[in-house]
């Protein structure tokens, strides 16, 4: 089994270079990005089974973010991590379909999990899309 | 009735400068904190390397600890500038240091301006500044409303620059974006505001060309009276929101 791909979204640069070290020393494969713009370019190139998004940035914030990451891919599993949880962020993020929200600072295993879950619900979110496509086509 | 609005109007205003100020810079200290502890966790995860004698763990400690002091410094110095900061808050005019007064607001601004994906460029004069009389907590306000203000105006340059002059009758404290725009048009009522607010403080709007994107703030010298009221009001040098007794 390939190691879960993750990207982070964070326009804190040394959090995210820190925290990309410390779960690549832990098996998974990670790209960074700066900016909601800049992140959301790199999961149109590349397949994620997850995206850790920041809330509070430059340019795009994180709402808006998730909003692109998800047109451009709606079974993505994206996972806010963020600084500014309030009950209004975390309702807008799940109404938006972010699949969790994450309050920083967050313990390492905890979010290491909350990747593997999103990967694995990835899966099966996809096959079911595919099942339902071939459902629709016979 | 009217001047009771307007006061009340006042206050709210300042306690929503205040409260920026403070949810700004928690927001900013809590970033710090977090790459702290996620470096501390990177420590943790470099340690078991580093005592079975591996040279590149070890040389990473030694850069890690390094990276945790940059964060505490960091941390230090937003906890030091919100402290001074709130020693403006007690609405008196005072004997202040300008060029202190105009660092703290520009710091406080920072982040706002990051988020605004502008450029804030300081502009400070070599020698020193003489000792002006003003309220520092207004000014402070006044500097980060000009800034409010040129962000809405601000084109494709993103850049602004705040500038601090020495004057023969006090100092100028000048706000400009690279780009001329209409002030009222950009953020209708706020220069109003912004006049009234530099008055309050002790000073004056010396030029508030509507379509130039420029502000220029003329801050009084310190009169003798002032620095005595320091005094009286049992201000040490060195404490006041960064306003010394000479």
């Amino acid at each position: 089994m390939s190691a879960d791909r993750v990207l982070l979204i964070d326009d804190e640069m040394e959090y995210v270079e820190v925290l990309a070290e410390r779960l690549r020393a832990r098996g998974l494969e990670v790209e960074v990005a700066f900016s909601g713009m800049e992140g959301v370019k790199k999961s149109q190139v590349t397949k994620f089974d997850a995206v850790v998004l920041d809330f509070a940035m430059p340019g795009m914030d994180g709402i808006h973010a998730l909003k692109a990451l998800l047109a451009g891919t709606p079974e993505l599993q994206v996972i806010l991590l963020t600084g500014q949880a309030t009950i209004k962020t975390a309702m807008d993020a799940t109404r938006l379909g972010a699949v969790e929200i994450l309050e920083k600072p967050t313990d390492i295993t905890t979010l290491m999990e909350k990747i593997h879950e999103a990967r694995t619900r990835y899966g099966a979110r996809a096959a079911e899309r595919v099942r339902r496509q071939l459902q629709e086509t016979t | 009735m009217a001047e009771i609005l307007g006061e009340n109007h006042i206050l709210e205003q300042e306690f929503l400068y205040f409260s920026r100020v403070l949810s700004g810079q928690c927001h900013e200290l809590a970033n710090a904190l977090n790459i702290a502890r996620e470096l501390c966790g990177l420590h943790e995860d470099t340690l078991p390397r580093a005592r079975e004698g591996h040279a590149d763990a070890v040389e990473k400690l030694g850069s890690l600890a390094h990276r945790m002091q940059t964060q505490i410094d960091r941390s230090n110095a937003i906890v030091r500038t919100l402290s001074r900061f709130a020693h403006t808050a007690e609405g008196t005019r005072l004997a202040c240091d300008v060029r202190e007064i105009l660092e703290r607001a520009l710091f406080f601004a920072a982040r706002q301006v990051r988020l605004r994906q502008a450029e804030l460029q300081a502009v400070m004069p070599a020698g020193d500044v003489q000792q002006v009389e003003c309220n520092p907590f207004l000014l402070q306000q006044a500097i980060h409303a000009g800034i409010e203000l040129l962000l809405e105006g601000i084109g494709q340059s993103r850049r602004i620059t705040a500038a601090l002059k020495p004057d023969t009758a006090g100092a100028v404290v000048t706000l400009a974006s690279a780009d001329a725009f209409e002030c009222n048009d950009a953020a209708p009522g706020l220069l109003a505001e912004i006049t009234a607010m530099v008055q309050a403080a002790g000073g004056e709007v010396r030029e508030t060309p509507e379509c130039s994107g420029r502000l220029e703030f003329f801050i009084p010298c310190c009169r003798r009276g002032a620095t005595a009221a320091n005094s009286e009001l049992g201000i040490p040098k060195g404490t006041g929101g960064g306003c010394d007794v000479s």
